[in-house]
């Protein structure tokens, strides 16, 4: 989009995308429905004009002697007038209804999170080590395949399962596993997990395991932080796969 | 049991209405309206809405500013229009509420309208969908906690690759372009939403989709008195670093976030679909025992089509003649549709009672009680009460016509008073000789057929086809609506019609 903007010397954040193929089929599709009816519409042909003429008047004819046999009949509704008590009666219902509307627009209040506690959220999306590295296949390996699939490299793309395992102030509030998106598991496991601690100094330990799944002991990557969190202030615990590093954002130091 | 518990439901429900008749009158009535005030609030709602948008800015820098904006606009006029809005919508949550259970204690709800009901599930998750996007927008702490808590619920049922929640975990994860995304899906949930309406509606003949205009005007009025009074506001601007705390939840389209923060994503999701599926399944259990559908005789159907237009469920067609006889088209049943209500009984011209007793067949009929049947029974009650006497006809949906019956008054129940032919009066009054009739049933604009009791005040007054006699003496002819709980309004009024024929000229107390 910027390059086209700056080609036609346009602010970089003018829809320049969008307003062209609406500039060039709008007036087409317009153009279309004028001819397909819009064009009586807008511009009615004098017997259309007639015509609708005609039948408004033929309408109102029919609605008139509607209302006039039916009050002839004693039937007629229309005639209906609402005595003083009525209107007032009217007013407080609608009053009682706009109370009600108002209030629970916005009331009573509710307490989303505690005013005195701040919050720590674990999010991110890594992808785990492959569980199987590639391997050359053997001859004897290769006879087994079918002639059309002999291909020499085997690479399965599973991935083991992304293990991650919190503790803040020394005490495990979060261990747990998950496992890569995708038919294959071949894809990038996420963690979405939210946590209310009070507000304060706190000591978090991060630890992530992205080979091995629950089989090893020991974690590929761990991050230490002591942080101050104040009330309602969240720290983010994610990771960045460009720098390989566990990120904490929010809280000082 | 199961039935006599909604038959509390029924008459508790009919009370309250009978007190909204009394400030607002019957056509006024706003209980028997709310589908159509739903349909008329959602017209305000678009039409603030498109206003609205276009003082919008769709960026998540300043969408917020661009809200506080209108609120704070000179004369405040763009701070009534969010108000509008906003007020709006949640008074449809309330309208649609009030509609879904009047219907279903009605039991309006069952069988033939299994279409109508079915489609207005559906309606209520996007109305909740329209409602929560429309505060994502607004891009204040209230968004945020709700547009995570909406994210987080998705996210449960893992369809995307990752969780959408992320999107909002730094200011700086949040983009524009995801933010448009929000703002479109508070454009289409309403479009898909009035899509939907209109689906709902589809299947009823003749739909009343606009509310009587007092009705209209009245609730405009409040809205704008609301808007002045107590404008719409917002909270402080959303910041990603930090958690709302507390929070003013607009209940109508927010409390299951409380829930869902104590319950959780997935007990949520069990109850919504759970909820959804029984709600949507209710028209088949349990299933509703009714009368057989209408059957045409073809050798007295003359294809005049006045039972086609007066059909409120849309279960007759016309088609090419089939038997060879002399008229292009036949009337035809579509059993699926047909609720018995005898309405077109009542539309046929051949149904007149005016002849032998072999010859009573008519175009159209209900084969468990018909027209032979109908006659037979005024004509044994015309005996019963005698010259003086008065004939009342009712519907087996309002006042129990057999608790009016005493000396000089009879009644007579049809399934609906539509299945009454016109000719029937005149008949009562001319060769059954009771002095006479009195017509009741359901209270206006709420027919349980939809449309009896519109269609027989417009054949007596001549406005409808077939019409009653102009031979009849329309003194002696008596309408009057009343609920089933509005049994003394109905004694009373037939005594009141009885002491005016006495006065008339001609009968014994007036010689
Ligand atoms: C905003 C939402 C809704 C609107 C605007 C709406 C509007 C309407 C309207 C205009 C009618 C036709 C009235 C008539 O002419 O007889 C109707 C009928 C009906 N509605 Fe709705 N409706 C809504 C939601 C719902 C919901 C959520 C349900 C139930 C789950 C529901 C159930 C029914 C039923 C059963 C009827 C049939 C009545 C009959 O055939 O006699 N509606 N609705
Ligand atoms: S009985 Fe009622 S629903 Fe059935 S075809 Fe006749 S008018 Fe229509
Ligand atoms: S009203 Fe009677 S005659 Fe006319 S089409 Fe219907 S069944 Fe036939």
């Amino acid at each position: 989009m910027t390059a086209m903007n700056a080609f036609l010397g346009l602010s970089p954040n003018f829809p320049i995308l969008y307003i062209i193929p609406l500039a060039v089929f709008g007036p087409i599709f317009l153009l279309v429905l004028y001819h397909l009816g819009l064009k009586e519409i807008i511009n009615p042909s004098p017997e259309t004009r007639a015509n609708i003429e005609l039948r408004k008047e033929e309408e109102k004819r029919q609605a008139e002697d509607h209302q006039n046999k039916m009050s002839k009949a004693g039937l007629d509704k229309s005639g209906y007038r609402h005595a003083p008590l009525q209107w007032l009666g009217q007013a407080a219902t609608y009053v009682v209804f706009a109370v009600g509307i108002a209030y629970f627009s916005n009331s009573p209040a509710y307490q989303a999170h505690p005013s005195d506690m701040a919050a720590v959220r674990l999010s991110f999306t890594h992808p785990p080590q492959r569980k199987e590295e590639c391997h050359k296949r053997t001859w004897a390996e290769l006879q087994k395949l079918a002639p059309n699939m002999r291909a020499p490299m085997d690479c399965s793309r599973e991935r083991w399962p992304l293990v991650v395992d919190l503790s803040i102030d020394g005490v495990q509030v979060f261990h747990g596993a998950s496992v890569p998106a995708g038919q294959a598991r071949d894809g990038h496991s996420s963690f979405y997990e939210k946590f209310q601690v009070s507000a304060g100094r706190h000591r978090v330990v991060v630890r992530l395991r992205d080979r091995g799944g629950e089989t090893r002991a020991e974690y590929d990557y761990t991050e230490e932080r002591s942080v101050d969190l104040k009330a309602a202030e969240i720290l983010v615990i994610g990771f960045s796969n460009a720098s390989a590093r566990i990120t904490f954002t929010g809280g000082a130091e | 049991m199961q039935l006599s518990v909604r038959h509390k439901l029924q008459n508790g429900l009919l009370h309250i209405e009978s007190a909204f008749d009394r400030p607002f009158g019957s056509a006024w009535n706003p209980l028997r309206q709310m589908g159509t005030l739903s349909f008329f609030y959602f017209w305000i709602v678009a039409a603030t809405g498109i206003y609205v948008y276009i003082l919008f800015d769709t960026t998540v820098g300043s969408a917020y500013q661009s809200v506080e904006a209108m609120t704070h606009s000179p004369w405040h006029l763009n701070g009534i229009i969010r108000s509008l809005h906003r007020y709006a919508s949640d008074a449809m949550v309330v309208t649609m509420a009030l509609h879904l259970s009047r219907e279903f204690i009605m039991d309006r709800y069952r069988d033939v309208r299994w279409f109508t009901w079915f489609t207005g599930v559906p309606i209520i998750w996007l109305l909740f969908i329209s409602g929560i996007s429309g505060y994502w927008l607004v891009w204040d702490m209230l968004a945020q906690y709700v547009a995570i808590g909406s994210m987080e619920w998705i996210d449960w049922l893992g369809i995307f690759g990752e969780p959408v929640a992320s999107n909002f975990v730094t200011p700086e994860s949040l983009t524009d372009r995801f933010f448009t995304l929000l703002v479109f899906m508070h454009i289409f949930g309403p479009l898909f939403l009035l899509f939907v309406m209109w689906i709902h509606v589809m299947r009823v003949s003749q739909p009343k989709l606009n509310p009587p205009r007092g009705l209209a005007l009245g609730s405009l009025a409040m809205f704008v008195v609301l808007a002045i009074a107590w404008p719409a506001t917002s909270h402080a601007p959303a910041d990603l670093a930090v958690m709302p705390t507390e929070l003013n939840l607009d209940w109508f389209y927010m409390m299951l976030y409380p829930v869902f923060d104590v319950w959780g994503a997935g007990p949520l999701w069990i109850l919504g679909v759970g909820l959804s599926i029984i709600v949507a399944a209710m028209p088949w259990l349990p299933p509703l025992k009714r009368p057989k559908p209408a059957e045409v005789h073809l050798e007295k159907c003359n294809g005049c089509s006045r039972c086609y237009a007066d059909c409120p469920f849309g279960a007759i067609s016309m088609e090419p003649r089939s038997d060879g006889l002399p008229f292009e088209r036949e009337a035809v049943v579509d059993a699926s549709h047909c609720t018995s209500c005898g309405i077109c009984v009542g539309s046929c011209p051949v149904s007149t009672p005016f002849r032998n007793d072999e010859e009573l067949v008519t175009g159209i009929d209900m084969p468990d009680f018909g027209f032979k049947a109908m006659r037979g029974k005024a004509i044994k009650l015309a005996e019963k009460v005698g010259p003086d006497g008065v004939l009342v006809v009712g519907c087996d949906h309002g006042v129990d016509i057999k608790s009016i019956t005493g000396t000089g008054v009879a009644g007579l129940s049809l399934p609906c008073i539509g299945m009454l032919p016109p000719s029937f009066i005149d008949f009562a009054m001319s060769r059954g000789g009771v002095a006479g009739v009195l017509i009741t049933g359901c209270q206006e604009c709420d027919c349980f057929a939809r449309l009896g009791n519109r269609w027989i005040e417009e054949r007596i007054a001549g406005v409808r086809d077939p019409y009653l006699r102009a031979r009849v003496d329309r003194r002696r002819l008596g309408v009057f609506w009343a609920s089933r709980v509005e049994q003394r309004a109905l004694k009373a009024e037939i005594e009141r019609f009885r002491d005016q024929i006495k006065a008339l000229p001609g009968s014994e107390a007036g010689t």
